[in-house]
């Protein structure tokens, strides 16, 4: 599904990936963990395919072909979705015309029709209905003035309605309160099955406990510093980063 | 075919007034870009001798000019080629408005308005050189249904000429109307239309006014639009730029009682070579009015976008309020927008702000677009819309869509 080969990636000049390798299944879960600083976010652009990142060697891998060519439109169009960490507003866009000029797109890429007024609106609630959004969302402008929260959700919606086959979730539980959590976690796992790949970001044990990854890297320096399943992230919920920190600089 | 600036009369017939005119011509000359109010007007290779009266009129049949037109007015003047076409125009039928050609001894020309030289240039050239004036009167308390709508079309005969209407409309105590000027460029060769419009709005009475400019790509354009605004009057100004290679529009107003309130907005969209220009003065003469500027742009290519905004708070301008706002997208890097504000205040009792802004498309939001998806293309036209609809959604009369969707294929 998602092959990362030894990427370094570049930032303004100053490295930031240096090396970082990563294999990803079909239907697989993936959590990336990490301090600060460490590259989380850069790694989640670089596969997204944002301008300034600058891949200086090493490539990324999607269904074995390479994505670097690929405008990050095309990259969305061929099944990759990045749910961002920092969701940006946009004044003046109807979310709900986003939504649907978003999902046209990948349709047209697939040699599909656009959907007809009809069924976008039955989709829609079906998916707000899923992340327990208002539809009253969709006639404001994207992400304007929306709250931490809401524009999360909003995120997990414009994914269960594109159906891509690798999300990337960047802190997508940041800023989200118990019961938002719990049923931002509902709609990720709602859209676990075998084919759809999922590369969770979190700082948190707390989302792992409802989206069970089955692999956890730890991200330290622009590296993979350790690999294990599940019970590497509990074992960083007690020890914190330091003992991984320490022996990745060994 | 070209017209010399005559030194002494104008058309015949229409009396000593216009020596005055031809003398100011003659002793300011025209405008170059040395003067600062036009110091960002492209005016290079601009030569009003070339630019006679049309002696041959292209043809355009009503189904193309349909679609370039309001689908139901209250009346329409149509203008081809500098000269008007009664049979293509629709009189207004409406009791209490009335639309007539004064000429010869009838025609009373407007004064120009003191103090302002720039303008009044081409408003004395226009005053030498306007075949007629066109006066709409609509009587008091009439409300008219539907826009009077104005239009100017220029063919693709190719033939070069300059027109210099001259358009007074007179909205009398607590009338209502909504006026729609159009200019049209079918072809791609030079013309002239210099155009002075005088818009008097009487105590209590409200007008909303929309210009779309779409001369052809060789067009030179300049307009000036003069409101005089009587007691508790409103009056609704929207501008629409999009074609001619050099276009500037100025608009004064001018509150001569309390109690009114303005709102002047604009889009300029340029491509290419294009010069496009704003001026506006408002005059804050009497107390309790209220001004408000939206002026937004779009730029590509080497185009211009001007917008400069002088207000005047004089001592009776009591308890007057203005904003001013101007915006500029800027598409490409060697595209340029030049704002200025000029507030001129000289009372402590108004309040008074404006902004300006001047950037390219904000390069997150074309990310998180992309992201999703949507083409370069498709996240411009998102985020152009955006940026253009806070002005185009005032338009009146079902305006606001097809003139979304030229502005997106212009810029396309
Ligand atoms: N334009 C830039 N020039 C130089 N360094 C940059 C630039 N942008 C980001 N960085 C640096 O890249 C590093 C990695 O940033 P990134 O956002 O990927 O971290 P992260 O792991 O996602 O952190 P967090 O957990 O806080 O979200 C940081 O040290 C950051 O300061
Ligand atoms: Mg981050």
């Amino acid at each position: 599904m998602l092959s990362i080969e030894n990427l370094h990636v570049t930032v303004d000049g100053s490295p930031i990936l240096k090396g970082l390798t990563l294999k990803m299944g079909p239907g697989e879960v993936h959590a990336i963990m990490g301090p600060n600083g460490s590259g989380k976010s850069t790694l989640s652009y670089a596969i997204a395919g944002r301008a300034g990142y600058t891949v200086t060697s090493g490539d990324i891998l999607f269904n074995g072909d390479s994505v670097l060519d690929m405008g990050p439109d095309e990259r969305a169009q061929a099944g990759l979705f990045l749910a961002f960490q920092y969701p940006v507003e946009i004044p003046g866009v109807r979310s709900r015309q986003f939504l649907r000029t978003s999902l046209n797109a990948l349709r047209k890429a697939r040699g599909e029709d656009e959907i007809a007024p009809g069924p976008f609106l039955r989709l829609l609630r079906e998916k707000l209905a899923l992340v327990q959004m208002d539809e009253s969302f969709t006639k404001r402008d994207v992400n304007s003035g929306f709250s931490g929260g809401e524009k999360k959700r909003f995120e997990v919606l414009q994914m269960a309605m594109l159906e891509p086959s690798l999300c990337i979730l960047d802190e997508t539980d940041s800023g989200l309160d118990i019961d938002a959590l719990r049923v931002v976690s509902a709609g990720v796992n709602a859209l676990r099955n075998e084919s759809r790949s999922m590369l969770v970001i979190t700082h948190y044990q707390r989302l792992l406990d409802h989206i069970e990854p089955d692999f956890v890297h730890v991200l330290v320096n622009g590296r993979i510093a350790r690999s294990g399943d599940k019970s590497l992230a509990l074992d960083l919920e007690k020890r914190g980063y330091d003992w991984i920190i320490a022996g990745a600089a060994a | 075919m070209s017209y010399v600036i005559p030194t002494e009369l104008g058309t015949p017939g229409c009396g000593t007034p216009r020596k005055q005119y031809v003398s100011v011509l003659r002793d300011i000359g025209l405008p170059t870009s040395r003067r600062e109010d036009w110091r960002y007007t492209k005016l290079r290779g601009f030569d009003l001798s070339r630019f006679g009266q049309s002696d041959e009129v292209g043809s355009i049949d009503r189904t193309t000019l349909a679609q370039h037109v309001c689908r139901e007015t209250a009346g329409q003047i149509v203008i081809v080629d500098g000269v008007f076409q009664p049979q293509l125009s629709v009189l207004p039928a409406q009791p209490g408005v009335r639309a007539e050609h004064a000429s010869g001894e009838a025609l009373q020309l407007p004064p120009i308005p003191s103090g302002e030289l720039q303008s009044a240039l081409f408003l004395a050239v226009n005053a030498a050189l306007a075949p007629h004036l066109t006066r709409v009167t609509v009587a008091p308390k009439t409300r008219v249904e539907g826009p009077l709508e104005l239009v100017w079309v220029s063919t693709s005969s190719g033939v070069t000429y300059g027109m210099h209407p001259l358009v007074q409309i007179q909205v009398g105590k607590h009338a209502e109307v909504t006026v729609v000027e159009r200019f049209i460029g079918l072809g791609t060769h030079e013309t002239l239309t210099n155009m002075r419009l005088d818009i008097n709005v009487d105590d209590g009475a409200h007008v909303q006014h929309a210009k779309i400019q779409k001369e052809g790509a060789a067009a030179w354009h300049f307009a000036t639009t003069i409101f005089h605004l009587g007691a508790d009057t409103s009056a609704r100004s929207n501008i629409v730029s999009l074609g001619a290679k050099t276009a500037r529009n100025a608009i004064h107003v001018h509150f001569e009682k309390p109690g009114s309130e303005v709102w002047l907005d604009g889009l300029f969209v340029g491509q290419g070579q294009q010069s496009l220009d704003h001026y506006t003065v408002i005059d804050h003469k009497a107390p309790h009015c209220t001004s408000h500027e939206l002026y937004k742009g779009v730029l590509q290519g080497q185009a211009i976008g001007s917008f400069l905004g002088r207000i005047l708070m004089s001592e009776g301008a009591v308890k007057s309020a203005t904003d001013q706002l101007c915006r500029a997208l800027l598409l490409s890097q060697d595209a340029k927008a030049n704002v200025k504000p000029q507030l001129e205040i000289d009372n402590d009792d108004v309040t008074a702000s404006h902004g300006a802004a001047i950037g390219n498309l904000d390069a997150d939001a074309m990310f998180y677009l992309q992201a999703r998806g949507i083409s370069v293309l498709e996240a411009q036209s998102l985020l152009i819309e955006a940026f253009t609809r806070e002005v185009l959604q005032k338009l009146p009369c079902n305006l606001e869509e097809p003139i979304l969707e030229t502005v997106l294929a212009r810029l396309a």
